[in-house]
């Protein structure tokens, strides 16, 4: 519909204390796109998704989602707008179960968006709520994992999970903190099918950061390099993998790495 | 294997329970009734204190349980719906009954909205505790220099309600008639906070207590939901004050003191925290111990102290815990023979 990026970041600055940890950085979402932001350790990454998500206050620059200003907007205000996101080590309801998970965040929308959630005096979900949660837990492959306690699940299907929450809440944009950090191969490829899936069949743009460069390299269609908190290289894939900074200062030794 | 066993365990969770709690309620529901014709007077007075405790102890772990907050001054408001309801009666604010025990609830919400309001953004953890105690301290030095309310002696003399409903009355002035009373309403408090707790708003809750942030990001707005219960909390610690001062006929600063603050925190413990039933068990628990020690000074405060290190060392779950981790023990032995 409109020109607008659905997510736009101007001039973002972030410290902690005096020290700035990110120094003026712009970025721009499209609707449905995909972008991956890369950085040696340390580079800041972490701190600008927090910036993005209102987990931490911004000290300088703007956040633009929607076309609407959310510099100041409380996180569970972004999140009620469509930004659902994930953490780096997957963050669930531990004493829940993966339904009562979803439950929580399918009921949490419901408030948000003021839809109507039947009759007041019944303390159970309705049913239609435990249709949709069984629903998304079949969508992200965990049905069989209903009942569970989330501190009983397997690491994996615990980010399985986390995934279930974002998407419960229909966002528009996904950010995803290090989607596949500390799994093993196949189960990294396994969760890189889920998230194309999912940005085919909703339609929901990404922004990602990934040590794993095949991870980044199927999914995103664009990529923002990162270093001392400041943006190097940004273009798609094939512009970055190119950059001859940006081969020097990261992907040189960590595509080697990759490989080997 | 280990995926078995834990659905196993998860399966004859909810059988126990299930089972047995319809049951426990009846036969709980029977003994409340016919207790006036079944006890002495003494006795009878200690399952109406039970019943408060209990109320008390509920409210308590609506904070700490299902929210995660930890309140070390929840008598306070005990005390005000305890001191408001006093006076009331004392100095016959013309109010039907039924209106001061809600103004009382009210009261005590609003004190809670308050505390909130101004603690909005530290609602958590320390901040909470050593505020609420620091304010029901302060409460009781207030208490203790008003003369109408008694000051150190306490606010006495005066008469239990009687209920007028234009049509016909409702005298409570009678003890087995007030204790009827008292047993109606504490298990239409106790139905409503079970709803709170089961409801869309009690999951809400238990979200934030596991993990804030992630509440954050699923769109719960965190401080206002910590309010929201910090409110309801307050408001039933203040309605169970309200609901003992007909029944004691006599409100002391001991109400308000620190002891008075642990008991609920003790009984919810003792009971299992982790249980909507649990503050329940560790009340009536607390008065069997205190009635069966009662001819021993000190002994009561020696098992009291002498169970909370068991309980603390062996089932912090408390008694519901254990007791559901022997049943699983005896039905996974049966299950292997």
């Amino acid at each position: 519909m409109s020109t607008e990026p659905l997510l736009k970041a101007t001039g973002l600055r972030v410290s902690y204390g005096s020290f700035e940890v990110i120094k003026g950085v712009d970025l721009s979402v499209r609707d449905g796109a995909a972008l991956a932001v890369i950085g040696p350790n340390g580079a800041g990454k972490s701190t600008l998704f927090k910036a993005l998500t209102g987990e931490i206050a911004t000290h300088g620059g703007k956040v633009m989602f929607r076309g609407r200003d959310v510099t100041q907007m409380p996180a569970h205000l972004r999140t009620a707008e469509g930004m659902g996101r994930t953490f780096q080590v997957s963050r669930v309801f531990q004493e829940l179960t993966a339904l009562s998970n979803v439950i929580v965040a399918l009921e949490s929308r419901m408030r948000c968006k003021g839809e109507r959630r039947g009759s007041w005096w019944r303390a159970a979900p309705a049913p239609s709520v435990v249709g949709e949660a069984e629903e998304l837990l079949a969508q992200l492959g965990i049905a069989h994992l209903r009942d569970e306690t989330a501190a009983a699940i397997s690491h994996g299907d615990r980010k399985r999970l986390e995934l279930a929450l974002a998407l419960a809440l229909e966002p528009k944009i996904l950010m995803l903190d290090e989607p596949t950090a500390g799994m093993a191969p196949a189960d990294r490829m396994k969760i890189v099918d889920l998230i194309l899936a999912i940005r085919r069949e909703k339609g929901v743009a990404v922004v990602m950061t990934e040590h794993d460069m095949d991870v980044i390299f199927m999914i995103s269609d664009q990529v923002l390099v990162l270093n001392y908190g400041e943006v190097i290289a940004s273009g798609s894939v094939e512009e970055v993998r190119s950059s001859p900074i940006v081969r020097e200062v990261y992907l040189g030794k960590d595509m080697y790495h990759a490989a080997g | 294997m280990t995926q078995t066993n834990i659905a196993v365990a998860a399966g004859s969770h909810s059988n126990i329970s299930a089972k047995l709690l319809p049951l426990i309620l009846i036969a709980a529901l029977i003994f409340l009734f016919l207790a006036p014709h079944l006890l002495n007077p003494g006795l009878l007075f200690i399952v109406g204190m039970t019943l408060i405790q209990s109320i008390f102890a509920l409210s308590w772990n609506l904070l700490f349980g299902f929210t995660g907050l930890a309140s070390f001054g929840h008598a306070g408001f005990y005390a005000i719906g305890a001191y408001f309801t006093a006076a009331a009666l004392r100095y016959d604010f013309n109010l039907p009954f039924l209106a001061v025990l809600a103004i009382a609830g009210i009261l005590g919400a609003m004190i809670a909205l308050a505390i909130g309001v101004v603690a909005l953004k530290r609602l958590t953890g320390i901040f909470l505790a050593v505020l609420t105690v620091a304010l029901t301290e302060a409460l009781a030095k207030i208490i203790g220099f008003i003369p109408a309310l008694g000051e150190q002696d306490g606010l006495g003399n005066f008469a239990r309600p009687v209920m007028n409903f234009g049509l016909f009355t409702l005298d409570l002035t009678h003890s087995n008639d007030y204790y009827r009373f008292l047993v109606i309403a504490s298990l239409l408090i106790i139905g409503a906070l079970w709803w709170v707790v089961h409801s869309p708003l009690g999951r809400s809750f238990r979200a934030i207590r596991e993990d804030a942030d992630r509440a954050r990001f699923v769109g719960i707005d965190v401080a206002r939901y910590r309010v929201i219960s910090f409110m309801i909390s307050g408001g039933t610690a203040a309605l169970a004050g309200a609901l003992s001062a007909p029944w004691t006929r006599i409100v002391t600063l001991d109400q308000v003191n620190w002891l008075a603050s642990t008991q609920p925190i003790l009984n919810s413990l003792l009971g299992g925290f982790t249980s909507f039933w649990g503050p329940i068990v560790g009340a009536i628990s607390f008065s069997t111990i205190n009635y069966w020690t009662r001819s021993f000074p000190g002994l009561s405060e020696i098992m009291v102290g002498g169970i909370l290190v068991v309980v603390i060392l062996v089932a912090p779950t408390g008694i519901l815990g254990l007791t559901e981790k022997l049943y699983q023990r005896v039905v996974g032995k049966r299950g292997r023979a």
